[in-house]
C-alpha cells in the first residue's frame, strides 16, 4: 500500500505541483489549503508525512506543526516545511515547533523526492 | 497632488495587481490541472488487449491441413493394398492366357487330325462316308475353337492393357495428389507462419510505438514542476500590494516632520514594487519560454511518434508492401485456390477411372460369357470323338483311323480339361476383381468426401482469416497514439500561454504607474523640505524593518534593507533542504 502524504499550502499551484510530483513517485496525496483545513484531516486518518507551507491564512505552518506534535494521532509523523521563508530565525522557529526539515521554495523536484524518500521510503 | 487622486491611483495599481494574481492563478492553475490528466492519459491509452486472432485462425487451418496430410497417407496405404490386389489379378490373367494358348494349339492339332481323317475316310469309300461327315464337323468345330481362342486372347490382352492403365493412372493420380498436397502444405505453412509473424510484428510494433509515447511525459513533468512558480509570483505581488497599502496610509494631518518621514519612506516603496514587478515579469517570461520549449518538445516528440507509426503501418499493413499482411494473405488465398483447383482436377481424373472400372467390369463379364462358348465347343468335341470311335469300331476299312481316333480322344480330353480350368480361373478372376473395383470406388468416394470437407472448411477459414485480418488492420490503424482528450488538453495548454503574454503587458503598465506614484511622492517631499528649509531628510529605518518582516521572499527583504541601509540575515538558497 502506498504511503500517504498530507500536503498543506494555500497556493493551489504548490498543491498541484507537489501533489503531481509525489503522486508520480507512487505516494498517495491528501491536500489541505491551510492549517485549519488540515487539522480535521489529521484526525480522520494517519499520514506517513506532512508537507506544509509556513505562511498561510487561518492557521500557519508553525502553529500546525505545534498542533500535530501535541496531538495523540500523528504525533511522531515527519513534518517538512516547504516555504519561501529562507532565513535562519524562521527555520529555528520551525525546528522548535517540531518540524523534521525545511525546504526553501521554489523546490527542486529531485531534492524534494530524495528527502521524502529518505524520511518515509 | 490631492489625497483623493493619490488614493485612487494606489487603488488602481492594487486592483490591477490583484487581477494579475488572479490571472496567473487561473493560467498556472489550468496548467496544473490539465497536465496530470495528460500524463495519466499517456499512461493508459492505447493499451489494447492483443487478440492474436490471425494466429489462432491460421493455426486452425494448419491443423486441418495436418489432418489432410494424415488422411492422404491413409488413402495412399489403401491404394497400395488395392493396387497390389489388382496386380495379383493381372498376373492371374497370364495363367489364363497359357490355358487359352493350349486350347488354341490343341484346336489346331484337332484341325490337322480332321484333315487326316478326311483323307482316310475318302479312301474307305462307302464305309467312310459317315466318318467323312464327322471329320468335316470336327474340322469346323476345331476352326471355331481356334477363332474363339483368338477372340479370348484379344479380350484378355485388352483387359490386361486396360488393367495396367487403370492401375498406373490411379497410382499417378494419387502421387500427383500427394505431391500437390505436400507442396501446398509446405507453401501454406510458410505463408501462414509469415502471416502469424506479420500479425505479431504488427501488434508488437504498434505497442512498442505506443509505449514510446511516454517520452512525451518528460516535458510535461517539467512544466508541472514550474507551475509552483505561481506561488512566488503571488507572494511577490502581495509584497507590492503591501507596500502600496503603506502609501495609502500617508496622512496630510501629521506634523511637517512626521509627514517628511512618511514621504521619505514612501518614496522608496515604488522602487521596491518596480523591482518586484520586474522579478515577476522575469519569472513569467522565463516560465512562458520554458513552457513553450517544453510544449514544443512534446509536440515534436508527438509528431515524431505519429510519423514513426505512419511509416510502420505503411510498411506492415498497406497493399504492395513486402512485409504487408495483405500480401501474405493474398499469397495464402492464391495457394488455396490453386490447391482446390488442381485437387478438383485430380479428383475428376480419378472419377473417370472409377467409371472406367465400371466398363472393365462389363469387359470381364463379356469375356466370361465368351468362355462359356468354349463349354459348348468342348461338348461338341466330345460328341464328334464318340461318333468317330463308333465309326472306327464299326468299319474295318477305317482301321487306319485308330491312332487318329485315339489322338482325337486325348485332345478332346485335354481341351475339355483346359476349358474347365479356364472357366474356373475366369470365374475366380471375375469374383475377385469385381469387389476390388468396388473398393476403388469406395476409396474414391471416401477421399472425395474428405477433400470436399477440407475445401469447404478451407474456404470458410480463408474467409475468416480475411475478416480477422481486416479487423486487425482497422484496429491497428484506428488506434490513436494520443487520445482526443490528450490532444484537446494539449491544445488548450498552448492557448494558456497566450494569456501569460497579456499578463506581462498588464505588469508593464502597472510598472509605469508606479513611476508616476514615486514622482508624486518626491514632488510632495520637495515641497515640504522647502517649507521646512532643508535640502535633505533622512529615512526612518524602523518603519522599513517592520515592512521587511512582512516579506516572505529574501531578495525583496534584501532590496528594501539595502534602501534603508540596514542588514538582513543571510538566507538559505531556493530549493535547499535542511533536515533538523
Amino acid at each position: 500500500m502506498s504511503k500517504c502524504i498530507l500536503v498543506v499550502d494555500d497556493s493551489n499551484a504548490i498543491r498541484q505541483s507537489v501533489g503531481f510530483i509525489l503522486e508520480q513517485a507512487g505516494y498517495q496525496i491528501i491536500s489541505a489549503v491551510d492549517g485549519t483545513d488540515a487539522v480535521p484531516k489529521l484526525v480522520s486518518q494517519s499520514f506517513d508525512l506532512v508537507l506544509t507551507d509556513v505562511n498561510m491564512p487561518n492557521m500557519d505552518g508553525i502553529a500546525l506543526t505545534k498542533h500535530i506534535r501535541q496531538s495523540a494521532q500523528n504525533k511522531f509523523v515527519p513534518i517538512l516545511m516547504l516555504t519561501t521563508e529562507s532565513q535562519a530565525d524562521m527555520m529555528k522557529l520551525g525546528k522548535e515547533a517540531g518540524a523534521t526539515g525545511w525546504i526553501v521554495k521554489p523546490f527542486d523536484a529531485e531534492k524534494l523526492l530524495a528527502t521524502v524518500k529518505k524520511l518515509i521510503g | 497632488m490631492g489625497n483623493a487622486g493619490f488614493e485612487a491611483l494606489c487603488r488602481s495599481v492594487i486592483e490591477s495587481l490583484e487581477a494579475v494574481t488572479l490571472e496567473t492563478e487561473k493560467v498556472y492553475g489550468a496548467m496544473g490541472a490539465s497536465f496530470p490528466v495528460m500524463v495519466k492519459e499517456l499512461a493508459t491509452f492505447g493499451r489494447q488487449e492483443s487478440q492474436n486472432l490471425l494466429a489462432l485462425l491460421t493455426q486452425t487451418i494448419l491443423d486441418e491441413v495436418q489432418k489432410q496430410e494424415a488422411a492422404s497417407e491413409v488413402a495412399q496405404k489403401k491404394t497400395q493394398i488395392n493396387l497390389s490386389r489388382l496386380e495379383a489379378q493381372i498376373a492371374s490373367l497370364a495363367t489364363l492366357r497359357l490355358f487359352v494358348d493350349d486350347i488354341r494349339e490343341d484346336s489346331i492339332l484337332m484341325e490337322l487330325l480332321s484333315l487326316n481323317a478326311l483323307v482316310i475316310a475318302s479312301k474307305a469309300g462307302e464305309s467312310g462316308r459317315a466318318f467323312s461327315v464327322i471329320t468335316t464337323e470336327l474340322q469346323q468345330i476345331a476352326s471355331r475353337s481356334k477363332d474363339l481362342t483368338d477372340e479370348i486372347s484379344r479380350r484378355e490382352a485388352n483387359l490386361d492393357r486396360i488393367f495396367g492403365e487403370f492401375g498406373g493412372e490411379w497410382k499417378k493420380s494419387e502421387s500427383s495428389e500427394r505431391l500437390l498436397l505436400s507442396e501446398f502444405i509446405a507453401s501454406i505453412r510458410a505463408v501462414f507462419r509469415e502471416l502469424k509473424s506479420g500479425e505479431a510484428r504488427l501488434l508488437e510494433g504498434n505497442e512498442r510505438i505506443q509505449a514510446k509515447a511516454i517520452v512525451v511525459k518528460e516535458p510535461l513533468v517539467r512544466i508541472m514542476v514550474e507551475v509552483q512558480n505561481q506561488d512566488r509570483i503571488r507572494q511577490s505581488i502581495d509584497h507590492v500590494t503591501l507596500s502600496i497599502q503603506e502609501l495609502r496610509g500617508h496622512s496630510q494631518d501629521l506634523s511637517l516632520e512626521k509627514r517628511l518621514d512618511d514621504l521619505t519612506y514612501l518614496a522608496l516603496l515604488p522602487d521596491l514594487s518596480v523591482q518586484v514587478l520586474d522579478e515577476i515579469s522575469d519569472q513569467i517570461g522565463e516560465n512562458r519560454k520554458s513552457f513553450q520549449n517544453s510544449l514544443d518538445e512534446a509536440a515534436r516528440l508527438m509528431e515524431g511518434l505519429e510519423q514513426e507509426r505512419r511509416d510502420f503501418l505503411d510498411a506492415h499493413v498497406k497493399k504492395g508492401s513486402s512485409h504487408g499482411l495483405e500480401a501474405n494473405f493474398s499469397e495464402g488465398e492464391r495457394l488455396f485456390t490453386n490447391y482446390f483447383g488442381e485437387t478438383s482436377h485430380l479428383l475428376r481424373t480419378r472419377e473417370d477411372l472409377v467409371r472406367k472400372g465400371t466398363q472393365l467390369q462389363k469387359n470381364i463379364s463379356e469375356m466370361v460369357n465368351t468362355l462359356r462358348d468354349f463349354e459348348s465347343l468342348s461338348a461338341s468335341f466330345r460328341n464328334v470323338d464318340l461318333a468317330s470311335r463308333i465309326q472306327v469300331a464299326r468299319h474295318h476299312q477305317l482301321v487306319a483311323m485308330r491312332d487318329n481316333a485315339s489322338s482325337m480322344t486325348n485332345l478332346t480330353n485335354k481341351i475339355e480339361h483346359d476349358v474347365g480350368q479356364t472357366m474356373k480361373m475366369a470365374s475366380e478372376f471375375a469374383k475377385a476383381i469385381l469387389p476390388l473395383f468396388e473398393d476403388f470406388r469406395a476409396q474414391f468416394n471416401e477421399r472425395f468426401q474428405e477433400i470436399e470437407t477440407f475445401v469447404t472448411l478451407g474456404r470458410k477459414s480463408v474467409a475468416d482469416v480475411k475478416v480477422a485480418q481486416d479487423q486487425l488492420i482497422r484496429s491497428v490503424e484506428g488506434t490513436q497514439l494520443f487520445t482526443d482528450k490528450f490532444t484537446d488538453q494539449f491544445s488548450s495548454t498552448h492557448r494558456d500561454l497566450g494569456n501569460l503574454d497579456s499578463l506581462l503587458q498588464t505588469i508593464a503598465t502597472q510598472r509605469a504607474t508606479l513611476g508616476s506614484l514615486k514622482a508624486l511622492v518626491l514632488e510632495e517631499k520637495r515641497k515640504l523640505m522647502a517649507e521646512k528649509g532643508v535640502s535633505e531628510w533622512k529615512l526612518e529605518t524602523e518603519k522599513l524593518k517592520a515592512i521587511v518582516n512582512g516579506f516572505t521572499i529574501f531578495t525583496h527583504k534584501k532590496f528594501l534593507a539595502d534602501l534603508g541601509a540596514f542588514e538582513v540575515e543571510q538566507a538559505a538558497d531556493a530549493g535547499e533542504v535542511t533536515l533538523f
